[in-house]
């Protein structure tokens, strides 16, 4: 057996050969699709990777990779001359000898003892069934078929297949055999064997290679007269005297081989000529030459003592301590782009430098010098940071081509067509995480195959595509890298998960009745409930779903699945980049500090003391805060670790202990605490002095509370930190043995000045706390709030602002153009009118209370804000003195209760009336003669005659927009929904159509493609009239053939389009 | 037997420090160093005994308080105390101490099995019990001590 002695000769082709591979699969798969239509560039790839890999193998002794590469070689010569269609059975078989290549080079220390006769014939019958077409191409499989070459010295070097032969000197290539010297020629040129077949690859055509050990030299032999031949078969187009100097050989050591040559070695018999050594002497040959030219000594010993006939030596005895080829080639190296690499050359050198000119700096005391270069410093530092990071970032591209073949070999399998999509393949990962989310990945894609993706006629009974649809797609998204495996297959059944759930006990039926869709869904995730027997009966899913968790999870990813029945799954994949260094916030609570992962942060937020009340509250025992209309479970981080709470006393400046324990509640509290020092202060003078104290650090900023708005996969909580700090890159040290079982911390990190801080652990912190049962009970909250406030109308985003301290008012978003701050004083009265200078001109200013009854604004406050908006094709702005909030809300407009000019109705936000304000009713009425202005289509009698038909669900807005419709002189027609519009539209002659996107019945985006579809209609001008604003909005609508596409209650730009519409 | 000491097989080298009043041995080969820095970071909700954990030269070290692991009142910090730094598999463990005396060559052979009022609780912490001059020093069993319990 060959013992393959030269380690590094054996990793350089294990590693390159890998190489070779690692795009094929996509590359088959192309051709494949490709068909008859064979792009040959891609062929001549695939061709010349089996075609290197056979040399290479060749000459190290690789007997079964080469007889593989090669039988696969002849396949795809075939295919490279057109001569072969690539029919999905012919890939197949490639692509299972790539496999099988693949693991013989990765254990090629054993390959040799594999049996690949079945691969081999595999890819005979293969080409043989190209019989028809072509007799000759068949032959070429036939080991009649060969012929031997040789020079005068060894007259039967190589052997080798006729057809092959003629396929190398098509386009008048010569025929050489190059004869090396392994000593004089490769080594001392500090080369390798292999340097030089990859060489000879480049500039021609290499056919085969061999090394004669008998010349081997002897141990007494002088080594100046040693020579070991190493020959290799090689036709090019060169001539001899060209290839001289290319090669660098002697001209005596090229042998042109002539036809004639040819000609007669074929007539020879071939079988017995070549028996003797080709088999043999390959395989003998290889382990002589490294050692013989490396250290001379024991190689003449070697022929001999190795010289055990090949397969039988079952066991080769791993000499050397050499671990298994596996194992050293899986991260033995990197392959680095050389700019990167010559990038931190540079930076290292600049490094260098600022070392020397802070050394400088320090020993001549210079302190400005020490600023500048540590400066410097830092910003070397980082630049060689991100370096050396980008050498370790890998595409993900390499680990989602794989599944082009897994989801190609599956789909077969199964019978089932799909079309897979992969985009982002560029987006880039650490080598760690890349090769970390092969496995879960895979197993993801295989359910979604497997499970989710339904056979073609349940699909097409089902309505659908008979070809289902996988999409892989990666992408950035704040620092984090989101991997999306999205099906259109069945879903999940989640009924079915649920009584799976019941049987295993690990939930009831009512915690299980409270779950939503996707909380269900995500069962699938729970060890136990997802073992292979158990899930697949039921749902399809969960084949070790659990396993796919916890490796995600491990990597410091947050796993998301949405499924609905019948119309697929998502599951959405939150990586970081990579786990080294991570973004965090810097926070800290009592007297530590910690470090948030940036991943898991979605937001900071700052109570006001004054909001403290309205914005947290009491579900139970839990604490729960409002955000945008939303509740989140709160959690203090100070209670969760059981840190001792502290203030800074306002006066002394004292680190104290705090003894407030109530978040929510804080005017009960404080009132407990003024009685608490009233009982223990005897002297009055001290307890007036503390009582101050006390209500200064309540009211002092402070006082206010900052929360860190988290999220800890499915659901987001708030954690209330003592003070935010930095947002730092971070070193992520783990914890000790004895700290393992802290579910908190997801490790430590040091920080610049040598302290440490603890990082938390996000989601070990809910559990910590039980916080999803907290979510779950704010959800049912929501819920139900919702289905109250749920009248059929749609949400819209609303400003909400406050006009004096107890007043509240809204503005919708929409109309707005920007929010500004500005200084009481700036505001100038001229003509009795309030205006501010304003980029470059001056806006008018109006407040509330001059139109409607409501709080008088003063100018108290040193600030205030203007909401500024356009009217009249200018800009007025409208002044309020605080901004609350934005938020989304579909609470009820009341029309009536508080309906006066300028307000156009009232709705309940943060528990309190709040009042919508007319923007356009206010200006208009202190100047009437702007509305003239926005509204003259209309008085010019242009508009007179014309039809409006309006269609909207809610009675406040259509209201509203019937009235300034009319105002503008137009007749208006009403609807409140698609259908009853049609009917309008049968009976009376519509000019233009103002309609509501959403809508029961039948929404705007029905309607108007109905409309479109109507002949009678298609030209009719159609304005989509929403509070969902938005490009994606925007883009359905338009893709319906609404004309134009406003916002409610913009009157102006709705009076203007229609104006446009209609004089048109 | 002084002057053989150090050729002796049977001569043991013992880092003596102080927990509480008892005066405590460790086999001078098990460590890896003395630390006068107590800078010890609170981990909350970690196990009473683990103290916090220490910047050792950038790796993150967990500092058992010796006080706490012997069922002891643990100590504010203060110059005295040290921590006595020993190797469990790939990673540092400090164990915090009140004060560190000194090193003394102890002979194997005196050093006896724990007295039977010494078991319960924390006798398994013991290895065995020295006798110097005038004291008792209680050999540590270093295993036992880094066991990881909660």
């Amino acid at each position: 057996m060959a013992m393959i002695e030269d380690e590094e000769t054996l990793l350089a082709f294990i590693e390159e050969s890998l190489e070779h591979m690692d795009g094929i699969e996509s590359d088959l798969l192309t051709i494949e699709e490709n068909g008859e239509d064979i792009d040959e560039d891609l062929v001549n790839k695939v061709f010349r990777a089996v075609h290197s890999i056979k040399g290479g193998a060749g000459f190290l002794g690789l007997e079964r990779v080469k007889e593989v590469a090669h039988a696969a070689e002849n396949l795809l010569n075939l295919v490279r001359n057109k001569e072969l269609v690539p029919t999905p059975e012919r890939i197949s078989i490639l692509l299972e000898t790539f496999d099988l290549l693949n693991s013989l080079i990765n254990d090629a220390q054993n390959s040799n003892e594999v049996d690949v006769s079945q691969q081999i014939f595999a890819l005979k019958k293969a080409v043989a069934s190209s019989e028809e077409i072509s007799d000759e191409e068949a032959a070429a499989s036939d080991d009649a078929n060969l012929i031997t070459l040789g020079i005068p010295d060894h007259p039967d070097l190589f052997s080798i297949n006729k057809v092959e032969l003629a396929q190398h000197l098509k386009g008048g290539n010569n025929l050489y055999i190059l004869e090396y010297d392994m000593i004089k020629d490769i080594e001392q040129k500090d080369k390798t064997p292999l340097d030089v077949i990859n060489d000879l690859i480049q500039t021609g055509n290499y056919l085969d290679s061999k090394v004669d050990t008998e010349k081997v030299g002897h141990l007494e032999d002088d080594r100046e007269e040693m020579h070991i031949p190493f020959f290799a078969l090689f036709a090019t187009i060169m001539d001899t005297d060209i290839l001289t100097g290319f090669v660098g050989l002697d001209e005596s050591c090229i042998h042109s081989i002539s036809l004639d040559m040819m000609s007669q070695a074929d007539s020879a018999s071939p079988a017995e000529t070549v028996t003797s050594t080709t088999a043999e002497s390959t395989a003998a040959a290889a382990p002589s030459p490294e050692p013989a030219a490396t250290e001379p000594a024991p190689a003449p010993a070697q022929p001999a003592a190795t010289a055990e006939p090949a397969p039988a030596d079952v066991k080769p005895k791993k000499s050397g301590g050499l671990p298994p080829a596996k194992k050293m080639v899986k991260d033995s190296s990197l392959r680095v782009n050389v700019k990167i690499l010559d990038n931190l050359m540079t930076m290292a050198g600049e490094l260098v430098l600022t070392r020397n000119q802070l050394v400088q700096a320090v020993t001549s005391d210079n302190q400005q010098g020490i600023d500048t270069v540590s400066q410097r410093l830092d910003l070397v530092t980082s630049e060689l940071q991100e370096a050396i990071m980008s050498t370790r970032m890998q595409p993900i591209g390499n680990v989602f081509h794989k599944f082009k073949r897994v989801v190609r070999d599956l789909s077969k399998s199964l019978n089932k067509q799909i079309n897979l999509i992969i985009e982002g393949e560029e987006v880039e990962l650490d080598k760690t995480i890349i090769e970390a989310i092969g496995d879960p990945l895979t197993h993801l894609v295989r359910n979604s195959v497997d499970h989710g993706i339904e056979l073609p006629e349940t699909r097409v009974m089902n309505g659908k595509n008979a070809e289902g649809l996988l999409r892989l797609s990666a992408y950035h998204e704040g620092g984090q890298v989101i991997i999306a495996i999205e099906d259109d297959g069945a879903g999940i059944n989640t009924e079915k998960l649920k009584e799976k759930a019941m049987v295993s006990a690990t939930y009831d039926r009512a915690q299980l009745d409270g779950m939503s869709e996707k909380e269900l869904a995500k069962l699938i995730f729970m060890p136990g409930l997802s073992t292979a027997e158990q899930v697949t009966d039921v749902s399809g899913r969960g084949v070790g779903m659990d396993v796919v968790h916890t490796n995600l999870t491990e990597l410091g990813g947050v796993i998301d699945i949405e499924t609905a029945p019948g119309a697929g799954t998502t599951i959405t994949i939150k990586l970081p980049l990579t786990l080294a260094i991570i973004p965090s916030q810097i926070i800290t609570a009592g007297r530590d500090r910690f470090a948030i992962p940036q991943v898991n942060l979605v937001e900071l937020v700052r109570i006001p003391a004054a909001q403290v009340k309205e914005r947290i509250e009491k579900i139970g025992s839990a604490l729960v805060m409002r955000l945008r209309g939303e509740l989140l479970p709160l959690v203090s981080l100070c209670d969760a670790l059981e840190i001792e709470k502290i203030y800074i006393d306002a006066e002394t400046e004292k680190t104290l202990t705090d003894r407030r324990t109530n978040i929510a509640d804080r005017r009960g509290i404080s009132h407990e605490l003024e009685e608490d020092q009233e009982a223990e202060s005897a002297d009055i003078q001290e307890d007036n002095d503390e009582r101050r104290a006390s209500s200064d650090r309540r009211v002092s900023p402070a006082s206010a509370y900052n929360v860190v708005v988290l999220s800890a996969g499915d659901f987001h909580y708030g954690l209330i930190v003592d003070s935010l700090l930095d947002s730092e890159e971070i070193v992520v040290k783990p914890l000790g043995g004895h700290l393992r079982e802290c579910k908190a911390y997801a490790g430590a990190t040091i920080q610049g000045d040598g302290r440490i801080a603890m990082i938390l652990d996000v989601v070990g912190l809910s559990n910590i706390m039980n916080l999803s049962t907290v979510a779950e009970n704010v959800k049912n909250k929501m819920q139900q709030q919702e289905s109250r406030v749920k009248g059929g109308e749609d949400s819209q985003t609303l400003l909400i602002v406050q006009n004096t301290p107890e007043e509240q008012m809204a503005i919708p978003l929409g109309l707005v153009s920007r929010i500004e701050k500005i200084k009481t004083t700036d505001i100038e009265i001229t003509g009795g009118r309030r205006n501010i200078q304003y980029r470059g001109g001056s806006l008018p200013l109006f407040s509330v209370d001059e139109v409607a009854n409501v709080g008088h604004y003063e100018d108290e406050n040193a600030n205030c804000y203007v909401v500024v908006f356009p009217i009249g094709g200018k800009e007025v702005g409208i002044l309020m003195s605080e901004i609350l909030d934005i938020l989304d809300t579909n609470e009820k407009v009341d029309d009536i209760s508080h309906r006066q000019p300028g307000i156009l109705g009232s709705m309940i936000i943060f528990d309190k009336i709040t009042l919508l304000v007319d923007l356009y009713g206010v200006v208009t009425a202190v100047m009437p003669e702007w509305a003239l202005l926005t509204t003259q289509g209309g008085e010019d009698g242009k508009g007179e005659g014309h039809n409006v038909l309006i269609v909207e669900d809610s009675k406040f807005f259509m209201n509203q927009i019937t009235e300034f419709v009319a105002e503008s002189g137009y007749n208006t027609l009403q609807a409140e929904d698609g259908v009853c519009a049609l009917q309008v539209l049968e009976e009376n002659h519509v000019d233009l159509i103002l309609t509501d996107i959403e809508m029961p019945n039948m929404d705007g985006l029905e309607l108007t493609r109905r409309v479109r579809a109507d002949e009678r209609w298609h030209k009719l001008p159609i304005i989509a009239v929403t509070s969902v604003a938005g490009e994606a909005a925007e883009q359905r609508g338009r893709e319906a053939g609404v004309d134009a596409y406003l916002i409610k209650l913009d009157r102006e730009q709705i009076t203007s389009k229609m104006q446009e519409y209609l004089t048109a | 037997m002084a002057e053989t000491a150090a050729h002796n097989s049977n001569m043991r080298e013992l880092a003596l420090f102080k927990v509480n009043d008892m005066i405590c041995g460790l086999d001078t080969s098990l460590v890896q160093e003395i630390n006068k820095q107590t800078d010890i970071t609170d981990v909350h909700l970690a196990p009473d005994y683990v103290r916090g954990v220490m910047n050792l030269r950038g790796e993150i070290a967990t500092v058992i308080d010796l006080r706490t692991k012997f069922g002891l009142e643990s100590l504010e910090i203060n110059d005295e105390m040290k921590v006595v730094v020993v190797r469990q598999g790939t990673e540092n463990i400090g164990l915090l101490v009140d004060s560190v005396s000194d090193v003394v060559m102890a002979d194997s052979n005196e050093i006896s099995p724990p007295p039977s009022n010494v078991s319960g609780v924390t006798g398994i912490f013991f290895d065995g019990i020295y006798t110097m001059e005038q004291d008792l020093v209680a050999v540590l069993n270093v295993d036992e001590l880094l066991k990881i319990t909660d």
